[in-house]
């Protein structure tokens, strides 16, 4: 069998369906590692897929492990975003949580400052 | 320090047995370094990549075979770039032999995957046995 006709035999056998995939996160505000001079209202993460709300989700701690996010997480679509208490210098911690709409699982932490 | 982060190593070792008396028993063992600029952008310091260039990874992968009962290590250094997409992975790798005893000439290598799971979800991506996903 040759490579066409190998591909003509899967086109057939393989019924097209949407393509899904992992979400990425994409952009994030503050991003990792940002050393902020007024600190930030909010958290806001983008990804490359949309996202299943029950079960994706963002903690943002302070350096004491205290929770500092004002309310929960609020997801449309690919993005993820949540408001945050009134911050201190410091240094944040962002630990989020994304199932993609096809479950698909993907997480990641990174931290940012806040000058005095 | 935190740079350090994105790389990554992974390594395999085995031993190998050949069917042919005449050949030497060999300790076949390989493995990859990589720095995952997505890692690096996510998780440890926005550097403002595009995402094209987030999703590159450096990598070197190499693979080497000491022969057991005669012979000396040959093998090769693969240095490449692999860029990974949300359906597929492209990767180039110049092959690099380590001595004279591997060969002389430098190689390279292309490779395209394809991630069916994501493709095609509900056919081939899914369960043979059990519910869908």
């Amino acid at each position: 069998m040759n490579a066409r006709m190998f591909l003509a035999c899967l086109a057939i056998v393989v019924p097209v369906t949407p393509a899904l995939a992992h979400a990425f996160l994409q952009h994030a505000s503050p991003g990792a590692g940002a050393v902020l001079a007024n600190p930030p209202k909010e958290i806001v993460l983008e990804f490359s897929e949309s996202l299943e709300p029950t079960f994706s989700g963002i903690a943002v701690s302070d350096a004491a492990g205290h929770d500092v996010a004002a309310a929960h997480a609020v997801i449309t679509g690919g993005s993820m975003h949540v408001a945050l208490n009134s911050l201190a210098a410091g240094s944040y911690r962002v630990a989020w949580r994304a199932v993609s709409v096809d479950t698909h699982r993907t997480e990641g932490a990174y931290s940012f400052t806040v000058k005095p | 320090m935190r740079y350090l982060r994105p790389f990554a190593l992974t390594a395999t070792v085995g031993y190998a047995v050949p069917g042919a008396s005449d050949a030497s028993r060999s300790v076949e063992w390989a493995g990859a370094l990589e720095y995952s600029l997505l890692y690096l952008q996510n998780n440890v310091q926005d550097q403002g990549f595009s995402n094209f260039i987030a999703h590159l990874t450096p990598i070197v992968e190499f693979s080497f075979s000491s022969p057991v009962d005669a012979g000396g290590t040959i093998g090769t250094f693969n240095p490449g770039l692999i860029w990974s997409g949300q359906h597929e992975q492209v990767a180039v790798e110049a092959i690099l032999p380590v001595n004279h005893a591997t060969g002389d000439n430098v190689g390279v290598i292309a490779q395209l995957h394809f991630y069916i799971d994501d493709l095609f979800p509900h056919t081939l991506g899914t369960s043979i046995f059990g519910g869908k996903p």
